[in-house]
């Protein structure tokens, strides 16, 4: 299964990367959300305290896919080698989520330029 | 031979007659069909906006329990409004047109809600309360949107046509 989740989740940090992606906000704090174009699958990425979410859901939002690795699995070394990669991976996917989600990168740009107009 | 070419032209006019019958029966046929699958396409269609409009009732109420801070209503409401919500759009997707999309986001938006109020109903953070309400409110004008539309189509005898 960590094979599948981590394929998956390499392939939505490529296709956010390429723009193909829209995400969005989910309700819990560090919750991210997209839907494939056509409605039939979503995907959730959640980055909460010391634990990674990643879960794919069908179209009618039952969970087909759900992994959650806490940072304590990888200290003690009870996660290795894909697990840790997957935990990684949820980690750079979710950052990415959360920048594309939040319009990061255009209200920093945006405060560059209120900053420099002072 | 006069006698058998009028029989032989009387033979033909009543081919020609039959065939005529046959035909307009025919076309009877096909527009009562016709009729028949237009009202029951408007009648579906009715039935999709008495459905939306419930489902927008209940997500305005949704959105008044968040509103007041009452939290074990709302995570009732919710778990309501998403089984209604699958189920409507399950039973009415062929109305639902460019909306379904939207629809299905809403959809997602209340399963997550679901299963972050059923862990923490009573402990949400400052910035989740304030999203939730986002959320709910989002959803009651998708929902509302959707009632409005499908009624101004019925209005319309969208489903006459």
């Amino acid at each position: 299964m960590n094979d599948q989740a981590l394929g998956f989740v390499n392939q939505l940090i490529e296709k956010t990367e390429q723009g193909k992606l829209s995400w969005s906000t989910g309700f819990e704090d560090g919750q991210y959300k997209t839907l494939l174009p056509d409605g039939k699958l979503a995907f959730v990425v959640q980055v909460n305290g010391s634990t990674n979410h990643f879960m794919m859901l069908d179209d009618k939002q039952e969970v087909i896919l759900l992994e959650s690795i806490d940072i304590d699995e990888l200290n003690c070394g009870i996660a290795r080698g894909k697990r840790v990669a997957l935990y990684n991976a949820i980690d750079q996917l979710n950052k990415l989520a959360r920048t594309q989600a939040l319009h990061v990168n255009e209200k920093l740009a945006d405060a560059e330029k209120m900053l420099a107009a002072i | 031979m006069i006698l058998h070419d009028l029989f032989d032209w009387s033979n033909a006019g009543v081919g020609v007659t039959g065939l005529g019958l046959t035909l307009w029966a025919v076309a009877q046929a096909t527009g009562a069909k016709t009729a028949a699958e237009r009202a029951e396409n408007s009648i579906r269609r009715h039935n999709a906006e008495v459905d939306f409009d419930s489902l927008a009732r209940m997500a305005k109420e949704l959105h008044g329990y968040v509103e007041d801070g009452r939290m074990s209503e709302a995570r009732l409401r919710t778990t309501d409004l998403r089984s209604e919500l699958a189920l409507a759009i399950r039973q009415h997707k062929v109305f639902l047109g460019n909306q379904l999309i939207s629809l299905k986001e809403k959809q997602l938006d209340l399963k997550l809600v679901t299963d972050g109020l059923n862990r923490k109903s009573n402990d949400l953070s400052q910035t989740e309360r304030v999203r939730l309400l986002g959320i709910t409110g989002a959803i009651l004008e998708v929902l509302a949107g959707q009632c409005g539309e499908l009624r101004s189509e019925v209005e319309r005898g969208r489903g006459y046509e």
